[in-house]
C-alpha cells in the first residue's frame, strides 16, 4: 500500500476482501461525523480510508411485513425522509433530535453503532425497538442484539482523546475484519397496546446528551398494567446501557405515576453515571426524571390512562 | 498529499491534491482559496464552515475532503452575489439578521437547505433548522424573524389566488 489512500469500494464483498487482507491498516469511513473530531484531536490516524457511503447495498432501506432493514451507511437524513412515521415513531423522533441538520446529512446509523460513543441517542432507541445488527466478514454473517455489541463496555468506558467534554469511546465487540451491514428492526405486533418514547437533556442545543432515556412498553389487554418494558439509556457512562432493575420493577405494575416513579427510583442500581460535564449525582437525577416522563409517555401512547 | 480529487466547486470543475485525514474546510480554504467558507471551532459545533454537498447541507470541517470526489460543492459564493442576493440573504438584510456577519454564510446555507426541503413550518421548526449554527451577536431572534418572513412570503404566494396580496 502507498502512504495514504482513500477508496470507494463498489460492493460489500470488496470491503470484506480489503478487510481480510489489510484490516490492521484501514479505517472504515461512513459519514465521518464522529470520526473527524477524533482524527483532528489525534485519537485516530486516518491514513487508509475505505469509504462505504456509496455502496448501494449499504445505503438502502427495505420494509417487509416482518421488519425494516436499514443499511449501515444510510444517513439519518435519509431515514427521516423515507421512514413512514406510523411504523417506528420513536426512531424518527429520536433521529430528528440527533446533532443538527448538517450532522444528520452525513451521519449514519451504522457509523454510530460502530463508534461506541455512550452519548449517542440511537443506541438506546434501537435497544428499545429490539433491533438486530447484521455483521459480516469474509467468514460469513452473524446477527446480534444491539446491546450485545457493548457487553464489555460496562464501567470500562475509556477516555480516548483529550477533550474534557467527551465521554469517550467504549469497546465495541466487532472485529477489525468485520463490517456492520445492516440494522433490522422488527415490525411492532400492533395490538394497540404498545408505546414508545425517547427523550434527552443536552448541555446546549445540538450538543452532547447529558442523559437520554428511551422506553418501550407493552400493556395488558385492559391497558391498566405494564406487561413488559424496555428502558435504554444514553450518556450515563456505558454504551448500550439499559436498566434491567427498573424493567423488572415495571413488569406487572399498575399504570400509575406513583408506581412508575417507584420503579424508576431503582435506577441507581443499574448505572454508575460518568462525571463528564456534570456530576454523577446530577446525571443520575436527570436520568431518573427523564425515565419517569419517558415511561409515562410510552404508557399514554400505548393507550394506558395514567392515574 | 496523496489523494487526487475532482469535483465541482461553485459551478467550476476543480482537480486538487488532498489527504484522507484532511477536512474539506481546510482543502477549500487553503488549497482552493475559498475563503468565503469560514473557519471557527473546527470541531463540528459552530457551523460557520457549512457548505452544500450535492444540495445537502454539511459542515465542511466534519467532511473528509476525499469524500467530495465526483460530487458538487456549493459555497455561499454560488448562492448569491452583492448585486444579486438570494431571497434568503435579502430577508437576512431586511431583518437585520447579521451583526459581525462571520456566521451568516453558514446560517444562509442551512436556511436554503431547510426551505428547499420543507413545506410549512413555524418558528420552532426554524429554531431546529439552525441548531447546528452558532451566532454570538444577534441572539438569534432576528435570524428567526428573517426565516419566518420567508415562510410568510411562500404562504402569500401560495394563497395569492385567495386575494391576500
Amino acid at each position: 500500500m502507498s502512504d495514504q489512500s482513500y477508496r470507494f469500494p463498489d460492493s460489500i464483498e470488496e470491503v470484506k476482501r480489503i478487510l481480510d487482507r489489510h484490516n490492521d491498516e484501514v479505517t472504515i469511513v461512513s459519514g465521518g461525523q464522529t470520526l473527524l473530531p477524533l482524527v483532528r484531536d489525534g485519537t485516530v490516524e486516518l491514513d487508509h480510508a475505505v469509504d462505504i457511503s456509496r455502496i448501494p447495498a449499504l445505503t438502502r432501506i427495505e420494509r417487509t411485513a416482518e421488519k425494516t432493514v436499514i443499511g449501515s451507511a444510510v444517513t439519518y437524513r435519509d431515514i427521516l425522509a423515507s421512514e413512514k412515521s406510523d411504523r417506528h415513531p420513536m426512531l424518527l423522533e429520536a433521529i430528528d433530535g440527533i446533532g443538527d441538520r448538517q450532522v444528520r446529512s452525513l451521519g449514519t446509523i451504522g457509523g454510530a453503532l460502530a463508534s461506541g460513543e455512550p452519548a449517542l441517542d440511537i443506541i438506546p432507541v434501537l435497544y428499545c425497538l429490539d433491533a438486530t445488527v447484521v455483521i459480516g466478514s469474509s467468514d460469513g454473517t452473524r446477527r446480534v442484539d444491539v446491546d450485545a455489541l457493548y457487553r464489555n463496555a460496562t464501567k470500562e468506558t475509556e477516555l480516548r482523546g483529550p477533550r474534557e467534554d467527551y465521554i469517550g469511546l467504549a469497546p465495541v465487540e466487532i472485529d477489525a475484519s468485520e463490517i456492520i451491514e445492516a440494522i433490522e428492526i422488527p415490525a411492532i405486533d400492533d395490538d394497540g397496546h404498545h408505546g414508545e418514547d425517547y427523550r434527552k437533556q443536552t448541555n446546549v442545543a445540538g450538543g452532547w446528551t447529558i442523559s437520554g432515556v428511551g422506553t418501550s412498553v407493552s400493556l395488558s389487554a385492559t391497558r391498566d398494567r405494564i406487561d413488559s418494558a424496555r428502558v435504554g439509556l444514553a450518556a450515563v457512562g456505558q454504551t448500550g446501557a439499559s436498566a434491567p432493575t427498573v424493567e423488572t420493577a415495571l413488569e406487572g405494575t399498575p399504570t400509575t405515576m406513583q408506581e412508575i416513579t417507584k420503579s424508576v427510583e431503582q435506577l441507581g442500581a443499574d448505572i454508575e453515571p460518568t462525571t463528564t460535564l456534570v456530576t454523577s449525582q446530577y446525571r443520575l437525577q436527570v436520568a431518573k426524571t427523564l425515565a419517569s416522563r419517558s415511561i409515562a409517555e410510552a404508557v399514554t401512547r400505548a393507550g394506558g390512562e395514567l392515574e | 498529499m496523496t489523494v487526487t480529487v475532482t469535483f465541482e466547486l461553485d459551478g467550476e470543475s476543480v482537480t486538487v491534491e488532498t489527504r484522507p485525514d484532511q477536512p474539506l474546510r481546510e482543502l477549500l480554504r487553503e488549497s482552493l482559496d475559498a475563503k468565503q467558507v469560514k473557519s471557527g471551532c473546527e470541531s463540528g459545533r459552530c457551523g460557520v464552515c457549512t457548505v452544500l454537498l450535492d444540495d445537502t447541507v454539511v459542515k465542511s470541517c466534519l467532511t473528509p475532503a476525499p469524500k467530495v470526489d465526483g460530487r458538487r460543492v456549493r459555497t455561499i459564493a454560488d448562492i448569491g452575489t452583492d448585486e444579486d442576493l438570494h431571497p434568503v440573504q435579502t430577508k437576512f438584510v431586511d431583518n437585520f439578521a447579521a451583526q459581525c456577519g462571520y456566521c451568516t454564510p453558514g446560517f444562509v446555507l442551512a436556511t436554503v437547505d431547510f426551505l428547499e426541503n420543507t413545506d410549512e413550518f413555524d418558528r420552532e421548526d426554524a429554531k431546529k433548522a439552525i441548531k447546528g449554527n452558532v451566532c454570538r451577536c444577534t441572539g438569534y431572534e432576528k435570524i428567526l424573524d428573517a426565516i419566518e418572513t420567508l415562510d410568510e412570503e411562500t404562504d402569500a404566494d401560495r394563497d395569492s389566488p385567495l386575494g391576500t396580496e
